[in-house]
């Protein structure tokens, strides 16, 4: 199930709201557990198993890992560490990778071996990443082992960040899990976030996604060096909206039942450095492997060309995570070359230069990015990246072009906007300056926003989520 | 830091009035079987088993379930077309927002398809006896009849070019018009199709009807027409991109005294079923009239002209001028025209190729066992663009 889908918000969010605060205390974890295997079950029933046995490994392991519980030289903690590793990754491995590795073999060696042909389990990179940080917290003594399964099964299937993230670690809500006060100021900061979630995704994501879409189904006879830009930037666009608005809508439904999320994004596009964007977007993940791949590498203690090592291995890492094929292999190793660059060659220069230039200069790179990341067809990647640098014999603009850009003139302007902090700004200044005004207009925009999302959703068929893949 | 506590009592109040009241109203209301606006049957409550549940069809359902019953849907989907006015677009799922309340269909020629339309009429009218006559009508589009009415944003292609290219596709035995410039530079152009629907009006059909009839060297009889006018018409047009402020049309029905016309309903049924009012006699469906009452009142009242749109339809016009079998090959924009030609033509099978079928006769056949020496193709711009049932002429 998705958060923005008809049947969440008007049958399982009501649903899971009224058992969830008619339920005693005690019983509130299991509740949202259950809810949340129904919510998992709703797309793919079998892989229900999956991730259950995945909870059970982590609780097992979770708790041989605890080395306050044996004896000072016991190897069973790290064993215990070690299965879970083993398991995680391999589930990774084989549900995800398995049939990339079978096709790269049989083109390379002209091999005919069968793939598999598993339709991945929904939200296993993020549930795998997530039991696996617990068990290596626990193995570090940063953080308890967990007795009661429900508490941890609560934690691993909880609905709201299940599917599509954010990462979250175990330590960070481990008191919320055993004992939260879900209170009125929470709730209402919850449906804000949610409603803003909601329209990020629905109105915003969806509508630029429409172009995109468009551009890149139009055959290369109707293209234009400008069509190739639009498209791109739409679908630079696109994914921030769609993947941040997914998060907006998981925290602030965590909100709704008394947990606080750590943020996911930060204006990723006011970046002056791809540093800088790298600090502000998917921030969950890129600590995960900051934490639990590039500092047990050694991070930048072992030195200089120990750290670029570390770096790169964390960014092919970043990029395969996100699916098994080569683009994002490359478009991970494409950060990894351009964070060491700025580290080692021109990150100095770059903050002497003024501010426009830094920012244009981040931004380019950044939508260079998704153009990689786009494309999961080689062809069509090189194709778009010919177009767009007046190397694929197209004219560099048409009337298509310039149809779409004119049509989707004030929709761009909005996603400027939107992408800045400065409506957040705003917001806080009326608030400040006029509180009644702002008494008055929040409520409404939030009204405004639930309205419009249910209009798109009942409206149109046009629905993809595009986090869903990874 | 009461005022904050109160603020936060209003957002969740009207959060909780919003999710649960959207859950009670879409549950308690009636399910709908089947929407107008949309023109297609909606989802029901799909059947709880252990096998639907296993093989995932209940969940899948019921997505489509809530989706096709939520509560105020129509309502919902106009509110989504004036957030797309919000952000200025003009064009929603193909259909612009033209001025003074016209919805127009966005036209992209697409060579191909027409290239093997028109090659499918081609060896058609070639195969068929030299004293056959082949007569073609293209209707053009509101799109390029009433191109002032576009949107200042809009990507179109130019439906004079695609008459023209189809012109120099057909074959030389075929007598062609289309009567796009001359429909642009009548006065009265704007009564000529629908706003909100993507057919033709009786006054644009009477235009396309008297062009045929010059171009097939008839005159054109003179005929006054009883009028019943069908209010509050809202087409297929509006329901791509249904909006509040729409204005609705006014379907004018025709009917000519002292013509007693007699509709047969000879091939299987197309998009509708025969009218309320048909009688069997010998197997076969068939009525007095060209209209069907009973499509009056729905909102599909287009449908109202024959019924719907059939296979085969056989037609006796007692009052006709002529005594001439002729067959029409056409499309929908034909069913406006039917006044006219029951006023011209005393037996006219009009045959619609979508629903054609394997074990019918071909149409070759067909006019050979009956005799027909005029044969006659009506289609819009748009139809021969993008239908691929011409196959069936074969």
């Amino acid at each position: 199930m998705v958060f923005s889908s008809i049947t969440f918000l008007f049958a399982f969010l009501p649903a899971v709201l009224i058992v969830y605060y008619i339920a005693p205390k005690k019983l509130r974890n299991l509740v949202l557990f259950l809810f949340s295997l129904v919510f998992y079950a709703w797309g793919e029933a079998v892989y229900i198993w999956l991730m259950l046995a995945s909870t059970v490994v982590a609780y097992v392991t979770g708790l041989l890992a605890d080395r306050s519980k044996r004896k000072k030289d016991s190897k069973l903690p790290f064993f215990a560490m070690l299965f879970a590793i083993v398991w995680n990754m391999g589930l990774l491995l084989f549900f995800k990778y398995t049939d990339f590795f079978i096709n790269t073999a049989n083109d390379a060696f002209g091999m005919n071996i069968k793939v598999l042909g598993f339709t991945l389990p929904i939200g296993i990179s993020f549930y795998s990443f997530q039991t696996l940080s617990y068990v290596i917290d626990v193995y570090r003594g940063e953080v308890n082992s967990q007795k009661n399964f429900l508490t941890l099964g609560a934690y691993v299937a909880l609905f709201p960040q299940l599917i599509a993230g954010p990462i979250v670690r175990y330590k960070d809500v481990e008191q919320q899990l055993m004992q939260r006060r879900e209170t009125v100021d929470h709730f209402a900061k919850g449906v804000r976030r949610f409603a803003i979630g909601l329209g990020k995704k629905v109105i915003l994501a969806n509508n630029i996604g429409a172009l995109f879409t468009l551009i890149s189904e139009t055959d290369q006879s109707e293209m234009s060096v400008c069509a190739a830009w639009l498209g791109t930037i739409a679908y630079t666009f696109q994914i921030y909206f769609d993947f941040s608005g997914y998060s907006d809508m998981a925290i602030g439904l965590g909100k709704m039942f008394g947990f606080d999320f750590l943020e996911n994004f930060n204006y990723p596009y006011i970046s002056d450095s791809i540093t800088e964007f790298w600090r502000r977007w998917h921030i969950s993940l890129s600590s995960w492997f900051r934490d639990y791949v590039y500092i047990p590498l050694g991070g930048n203690r072992k030195g200089k060309l120990r750290q670029c090592i570390n770096i790169m291995i964390v960014w092919f890492l970043t990029g395969f995570w996100h699916g098994a094929n080569w683009n994002f292999m490359i478009w991970g190793v494409y950060f990894g070359v351009i964070l060491l660059i700025e580290k080692l060659l021109i990150g100095k220069a770059l903050k002497k230069a003024p501010k426009l230039i830094r920012h244009i200069y981040a931004l380019f790179l950044i939508v260079m990015g998704w153009g990689i990341f786009a494309y999961v067809d080689f062809t069509a990647l090189i194709q778009n990246f010919k177009n767009m640098f007046g190397l694929g014999g197209v004219p560099f603009s048409n009337r298509f072009t310039v149809f779409n850009a004119l049509t989707y003139t004030v929709t761009f302007i909005v996603l400027i906007i939107a992408s800045t902090p400065y409506p957040k700004k705003l917001a806080a200044r009326l608030e400040e300056k006029k509180p009644v005004a702002f008494a008055v207009c929040e409520p409404l925009w939030i009204v405004l926003m639930l309205i419009v999302s249910t209009a798109y959703l009942a409206g149109n068929s046009f629905n993809p989520f595009l986090y869903f893949r990874f | 830091m009461k005022a904050e506590k109160i603020k936060n009592y209003i957002i969740i109040c009207l959060f909780l009035v919003f999710i649960f009241g959207f859950c009670v109203f879409s549950f308690m209301e009636d399910d709908r079987e089947f929407s107008e606006m949309e023109n297609r049957t909606l989802q029901q409550f799909p059947e709880f088993s252990y096998e639907s549940v296993k093989n995932g069809d209940f969940t899948k359902q019921f997505e489509t379930y809530m989706a096709d019953q939520v509560f105020l849907k129509d309502e919902l989907v106009s509110v989504k077309t004036i957030s797309e006015l919000a952000f200025l677009k003009s064009k929603q799922n193909d259909v612009y927002f033209g001025s003074d309340s016209f919805y127009l269909k966005e036209f992209r020629e697409n060579d191909e398809q027409i290239d093997k339309n028109i090659g499918y009429i081609n060896s058609f009218a070639d195969g068929l006896p030299d004293d056959v006559s082949v007569s073609f009508l293209l209707a053009p589009n509101a799109v390029s009849v009433l191109s002032d009415k576009l949107p200042l944003i809009s990507d179109n292609d130019d439906q004079a070019d695609a008459a023209k290219h189809i012109e120099n596709e057909l074959s030389d035995r075929i007598g062609f018009v289309c009567p796009i410039e001359e429909m642009k530079s009548a006065d009265g152009k704007d009564g000529f199709y629908y706003r909100t629907d993507h057919h033709w009006t009786a006054e644009g059909a009477k235009f396309g009807f008297d062009a045929l009839m010059n171009k097939m060297g008839e005159d054109i009889p003179e005929v006054q027409f009883e009028e019943e006018s069908l209010k509050d018409f809202y087409g297929t047009m509006y329901s791509q991109a249904p909006f509040a402020l729409a204005k609705s049309d006014e379907i004018t029905l025709l009917t000519q005294k002292d013509n007693r016309i007699t509709v047969k309903y000879t091939g299987p049924a197309g998009d509708h079923t025969v009218p309320e009012a048909c009688e069997s006699i010998d197997g076969v469906s068939q009525k007095d009239g060209l209209f069907a009452n009973e499509l009056k009142e729905v909102k599909d009242k287009y449908a109202t002209f024959m019924g719907g749109n059939f296979t085969m339809i056989e037609i006796t016009a007692q009052g006709a001028e002529s005594d001439e079998s002729v067959l029409i090959l056409k499309d929908s924009y034909c069913n406006t025209m039917m006044p006219y030609f029951c006023s011209k033509y005393k037996n006219i099978t009009m045959c619609d190729l979508r629903y054609f079928g394997m074990d019918t006769q071909t149409v070759s056949q067909y006019i050979s066992e009956n005799g027909i020496k005029k044969v006659i193709c009506v289609y819009n711009i748009d139809f021969i663009n993008t239908d691929n049932s011409f196959v069936w002429l074969e």
